[in-house]
Parts: structure tokens; sequence; C-alpha cells
């Protein structure tokens, strides 16, 4: 397979995780911070490398932005966490973590980190930051977000934890079948 | 070399164009619609209907039960004073419907109020002016909004 044709190749499946992203992000909107996202960042990361996991996730915050309107102050927050977890996901690899355990603490931590960083967008983008009693304002916005930020790492967690191999190895598998022995990073 | 340098100008190509898209947002704005106002008391609650010219119609003067504003708004539609819907689930409620308000594909539900600590303090935040009282939209849902007796919410329309 030409280097042309690799790259054609993982053009289109970034596209199609960047698609699948969304995707499931719509079938489970209905359950408030019950997601599959992180999961599938992960494991497009593991199974297809980070040249082609990390611009799925720009993808998927992309498509978001049309979905629901390019809003500041949540679509930063994407554009910041999707692809940041897709570099903690490369990194955990370079590591070596293979053990679904450890390597959901080491997610659900990210995702932890999610609903700081999300309402500190939201303030820093409103001009808030700084302002008097702001800090205030934050911890009551924060706190009151407190049960969807544990549910969004508890599934972290328990969906990486437990559904993480399984995906690893079909998409994997998938992926030689693909790209043949060309496979990217 | 070559390819961190067109990864590098990809990115940078999809970061001005989200910022473009991002410029052009207008962000929420209020819909010309009936407003409902609940100014508690010390001993109850006054529910008052908004219509569009400004026109107010006391709906309720009250004792009352309640210690979220959604709890407020629960006992106000018991006593058919107006109606409310809403999908209950374990973080609170979120309304879709109270008195002539609907919610629909752009318009929603916005909650205001008077009580410093749960106004919005960002450059999103919208204000109305009901009896010269200022009132800031709240960035928390019904279910975090206490009852306090001097407060005042106002419930409205806003597109985005």
């Amino acid at each position: 397979m030409s280097p042309k044709t690799v790259f054609i190749r993982k053009l289109v499946l970034t596209a199609l995780c960047g698609a699948i992203l969304n995707a499931v992000k719509f079938c489970l909107m209905y359950i408030p911070n019950v997601e599959a996202v992180t999961l599938l960042t992960v494991v497009f990361t593991y199974a297809f490398g980070l040249g082609v996991s990390f611009p799925a996730t720009l993808v998927f915050c992309v498509i978001e932005g049309f979905l629901w309107g390019f809003n500041p102050s949540w679509l930063i927050a994407y554009f910041i966490h999707w692809p940041f977890l897709s570099l903690v996901a490369a990194f955990c690899k370079k590591l070596r973590i293979n053990f679904p355990p450890l390597l959901a603490l080491v997610v659900a931590f990210a995702t932890a980190l999610f609903g700081l960083q999300s309402t500190f967008v939201y303030f820093l983008t409103g001009g808030a930051v700084g302002a008097p009693g702001w800090f205030s304002s934050f911890r009551t916005v924060y706190l009151a977000g407190t049960a969807f930020y544990i549910t969004q790492t508890v599934c972290a967690f328990v969906s990486v934890t437990f559904l993480f191999a399984p995906l690893k190895k079909f998409l994997s598998s998938l992926g030689d079948a693909y790209f043949g022995r060309k496979r990217p990073l | 070399m070559k390819k961190f340098f067109l990864a590098g100008l990809a990115v940078l190509l999809l970061t001005l164009s989200v910022l473009c898209l991002v410029a052009c947002n207008d962000g929420p704005s209020p819909v010309v619609a009936e407003k409902i106002v609940f100014s508690v008391e010390e001993n109850g609650v006054k529910v008052i209907f908004l219509d569009a010219d400004n026109r107010s119609e006391t709906a309720y003067d009250g004792e009352y039960s309640a210690e979220y504003l959604d709890d407020l708004i629960y006992f106000l539609a018991g006593k058919d004073v107006l109606k409310a819907e809403s999908s209950s689930s374990q973080y609170g409620s979120f309304f879709t419907e109270i008195g002539s308000l609907s919610q629909s594909d752009n318009n929603y539900l916005y909650f205001y109020t008077n009580l410093d600590d749960y106004k919005d303090v960002t450059s999103y935040a919208l204000t109305e002016t009901y009896n010269d009282v200022t009132l800031t939209s709240v960035s928390l849902g019904a279910s975090s909004l206490p009852v306090k007796a001097g407060a005042v919410y106002m419930v409205t329309l806003v597109s985005f």
C-alpha cells in the first residue's frame, strides 16, 4: 500500500471515527452525562493511533458546534477536553498501560477535570474571571453540577474498565485489515 | 518535519474557522412573550403574569410551602395557578412548560432573580426589570434556587 493510499485511508477513518463519536453521543444524550465518547476516544487512540483519534475529536467538536451552535461558553471547553483526552490516551499507550482498571483510573481523572475546566471556561469566556466575587459564583455553579460530573466520571471508569479490552481487540483487527502492515502509529 | 508543519497548519486553519463561527454567534436574546413573576414575601408568595405589553395580573397571593423554586412551581401547579411540565431526573427538574411559556426548538425557559449569590456574573447574563427591581438571569436550574423572603424570580423565554 502506497503512503498516499495510507494517508487517504487514514483521512477517511478519521472522518468515520468523528462521525461515530457524534452518533454515540446523540444516542445517549437523553441520559444526562452518560456517554461513550470517552471510551471510544481512548479505544480509537489505542487501535488506530493518535494520528486518527486526535483529529477525530476535532471533527466531533466541529460537528457538535454545527448541531448546537458555536457558543464559546461550552464549545471551547469541548475543544480543550476531547483532544486532551486523546493525548492522555496516547501517553498511556506509550507507557504501555494496557490493564483496563489502571487505564480507567487515568481516564476517570482526566474526565473529572472536565467539570472544573468547563466551568472555568464559562466564566473566562463570559469575562467574569477576576471580577469581584467571581470565585464564589464559580464555586456555586461548579457545586451545582457535581452530580453530573460524578456521573460522567463513574461512567468513564466503568465503561473503560469493562469495554476497553473487547473493543480494542475488535477495532485493532479491523484496523489490521484496513491498513495491512502499514499501520499508522 | 513537513508532516508536522501540515498538521499544525490544519489545526491553525480549523481554529481560525471555529473562531469565525464563534464570533458570529449572537448568544441568547429575549423573546417577546409573557413573563411570570414570583415575588416571595415573609408569609406568602405573589404570582404575577405580565403580558407582552407589560400589563400585569396577579394570579395568586397566598401562603406557600416550598424550599426551592421548582417546589414552588409544582406547589402552584397543584393549586391550578399555572400549568407546569418538566422532565424530572435525579439531578432536578428541567422545565419545558410553565404557564403559557413553552419551550421549542430555539426557545428555552430562562430564570431570573434578584438574589446576588445566584446571579450569572458573566457577560452571558441577561437582565429584566420588574417594579424597578433589576433581575439577572441565573446560571443554575430551578432545583438549585432557594425560595427566600424578599426574593423575586421571573421566568420567560429566551431564544438561542
